[in-house]
C-alpha cells in the first residue's frame, strides 16, 4: 500500500472552535478496513497524517465539542484517497470581513472550484474521469445563524453537475439563488460540495465542500412624517424603523434642502453604526430634526445604509414643507369714541 | 488652521459623496437568481446522482468516552484493548466535567491509564498483537488504550493463526 503523506490543515472553520469551551478533534476513518485514528491536534495548524491512505479513501472530519453541556459539531470533512480524485472548493465575496464568506443575497460572488487527478481516456470507469458538483440551499429557521453542514449536504441539492476536467473552474453568480416570499429577505447558508462518484467500493464521497453565508436587503422606514406634510411650529416625533442591517454597516438618517438626495450635501440627523457576525433590526426615535433646519423651504428626509455594496436607501426618502416665519396681516382697527 | 479648514471641507462634502442606489425590488432580484450558472450546465441523470453523506453522525456516539471524576476525554470505539473489572465505571460514562485532548487526559492519569503502540496493520487486523504485550496487560491494573503517533486508534483483534496439529 503507498504511503502518502497528507497534510491536513484544520483552521478554525466556525465560531465554535475559538472558544475555550470547546476542544476540536481531528478524526481518520479508514474506508476499507474501518480503522478509527484521532489525530493529536493543537488549536490550529496542519499536520501530517500518520496513516496510510488506502485506494477506498480515508475520510477526515473535523469536529468540535462542546463542553457543558456535551455536544459536538461536525465542522468539515474531506474523502481522500491515493486513487481517487482530489478537489477544493475556495468562495469569493465582495465582502472581505468575517470569519467565512459572507455575502448579501442581491450580490454577486464566485465559487472556484480546483479539480486534480481525474484520468482521461477510453475505457476508463467513470468514478475516475469526472466528479459531482453539487449546490445546496438551506435558509435560516428564525432564531438561528448557523446550521449543520452535514444536514444541509444531505438534503436534495439545488442544482448538481459534472466537471470532468483537471484544473479551475470558476462559476459566477450574479446573486444568491436563496428562496423567500420576498427573495430580498432571504437568509441562510449556500453548500457546495465536490464528491467523487461512486464505484461501489467506498463509503462516503465528499471530496470538497465550501459555504458562503447570505444575509437579506436592509430596509426600513420613517414614521411621523409623510410626503407633503407642512410642518409649522413644532416637528412631529420621528421613529425609524430598521430591518436586517447588514452585519458591517454604517446607517444614517440625512436631511437635504430641496427635493433631491443625489449631487447635494446632506446633513446627519442620527446615525447608527452596526458591527457584528449577525444583522440587526430596531427601532430608533430621533428628535433631533428640528434643530436641523435653518430657513423655511423645502426639505427632504432619507434613511440609507453605506455597506461594502455602497449606500443604498432603506426606504423612499420623503420630502416635505417648513414654514415657521410669521406672517402678520395688516388689521384695521377703529379707536372710536362710543362715549 | 489650514488643516482644520480642510478636515471641515472634507467632513461637509462627505455627505454629497457616493450616490445613494434605491433598494433592489423583489422582482429586479427574482430575475437575477435567474442567471444561476449552474443551471446552465448538464444535469446527471436521477440514478447517476446518487451520493452518499450519512446524517446524524456524531462523535460522541462513535466513542469510548474515558472520565477521572473531573475531567473526561473521548477515543474511538475499539481503542480500549483491554479493561479490568475494577475499572469499569470510568469507561462509558456521562460525558460531564471538563473535556481535555487525549494527550492531556493520559498525562493527568497515568496511574490508571497505559497506552501500547500498534501499528496500522495490528489495528486493521492484519496482523496480530505481540502476545508478549496482551500478556502483560493483565499485570498492570491499568486500562490499556491502544495508540498509533501518540492517537488514540481502535483495533481489530486478529484471528490467531490456527495450530497444526497431527491425526
Amino acid at each position: 500500500m503507498k504511503l502518502v503523506s497528507l497534510l491536513l490543515a484544520f483552521t478554525s472553520a466556525s465560531a465554535f472552535s475559538q472558544s475555550s469551551n470547546f476542544v476540536n478533534f481531528v478524526r481518520q476513518t479508514q474506508q476499507g478496513t474501518g480503522v478509527v485514528w484521532d489525530m493529536p491536534v493543537a488549536a490550529t495548524g496542519a499536520a501530517a497524517s500518520a496513516l496510510a491512505l488506502e485506494a477506498k479513501g480515508s475520510l477526515f472530519q473535523l469536529w468540535t465539542i462542546q463542553q457543558s453541556p456535551a455536544k459536538d459539531y461536525l465542522l468539515d470533512q474531506k474523502l481522500v484517497g491515493a486513487y481517487l480524485p482530489t478537489s477544493d472548493i475556495r468562495i469569493v465575496t465582495l465582502d472581505p470581513n468575517g470569519t467565512i464568506p459572507r455575502t448579501r443575497v442581491d450580490q454577486p460572488f464566485s465559487v472556484e472550484i480546483n479539480v486534480d487527478g481525474l484520468l482521461s481516456g477510453s475505457g476508463l470507469p467513470i468514478a475516475s474521469t469526472q466528479v459531482l458538483l453539487e449546490q445546496h440551499i438551506a435558509s435560516y429557521p428564525a432564531g438561528l445563524t448557523s446550521l449543520n453542514p452535514t444536514t444541509v449536504l444531505s438534503n436534495t441539492p439545488l442544482y448538481s453537475s459534472y466537471i470532468a476536467a483537471n484544473g479551475k473552474t470558476v462559476l459566477k453568480f450574479p446573486a444568491s439563488s436563496l428562496k423567500a416570499t420576498d427573495p430580498t429577505k432571504a437568509l441562510g447558508e449556500e453548500h457546495f460540495a465536490v464528491h467523487a462518484l461512486s464505484d461501489g467500493t467506498i463509503t462516503q464521497t465528499q471530496i470538497a465542500t465550501g459555504k458562503v453565508q447570505v444575509w437579506p436587503v436592509a430596509s426600513g422606514q420613517i414614521k411621523g412624517i409623510a410626503n407633503g406634510d407642512l410642518i409649522r411650529f413644532q416637528t412631529p416625533s420621528i421613529e425609524l424603523i430598521l430591518t436586517d442591517l447588514y452585519p458591517r454597516s454604517d446607517t444614517t438618517f440625512m436631511l437635504y434642502e430641496g427635493s433631491s438626495i443625489n449631487g447635494v450635501t446632506g446633513t446627519l440627523v442620527k446615525a447608527f453604526p452596526w458591527s457584528s457576525d449577525t444583522t440587526t433590526s430596531t427601532v430608533i426615535p430621533t428628535t433631533e430634526l428640528d434643530s436641523k433646519f435653518t430657513k423655511d423651504g423645502t426639505y427632504t428626509v432619507a434613511l440609507m445604509s453605506t455597506t461594502v455594496y455602497g449606500t443604498e436607501l432603506l426606504c423612499p426618502p420623503i420630502t416635505f414643507q417648513v414654514k415657521r416665519t410669521l406672517q402678520v396681516n395688516a388689521m384695521q382697527v377703529n379707536f372710536s369714541d362710543n362715549k | 488652521m489650514k488643516t482644520a479648514l480642510i478636515l471641515c471641507a472634507l467632513a461637509t462634502s462627505a455627505f454629497a459623496g457616493p450616490p445613494v442606489l434605491v433598494r433592489i425590488t423583489p422582482e429586479a432580484l427574482a430575475k437575477l437568481q435567474q442567471g444561476n450558472p449552474m443551471a446552465q450546465l448538464q444535469k446527471p441523470a436521477p440514478s447517476e446522482a446518487k451520493i452518499t453523506t450519512p446524517e446524524n453522525q456524531s462523535i460522541l456516539k462513535q466513542s469510548m468516552i474515558l472520565h477521572d471524576g473531573k475531567n473526561w476525554t473521548i477515543v474511538p470505539k475499539g481503542a480500549v484493548v483491554y479493561l479490568p473489572d475494577a475499572l469499569k465505571s470510568r469507561v462509558d460514562v456521562k460525558p460531564v466535567g471538563k473535556l481535555l485532548t487525549f494527550t492531556d487526559f493520559i498525562t493527568l492519569n497515568r496511574n490508571w491509564i497505559t497506552t501500547n503502540d500498534v501499528s496500522f496493520d495490528q489495528a486493521a487486523g492484519n496482523v496480530p498483537l505481540s502476545a508478549a504485550s496482551v500478556a502483560f496487560w493483565s499485570k498492570q491494573d491499568k486500562i490499556v488504550i491502544a495508540v498509533h503517533q501518540s492517537g488514540p486508534i481502535s483495533v481489530r483483534i486478529a484471528a490467531e493463526p490456527q495450530a497444526i496439529t497431527k491425526r
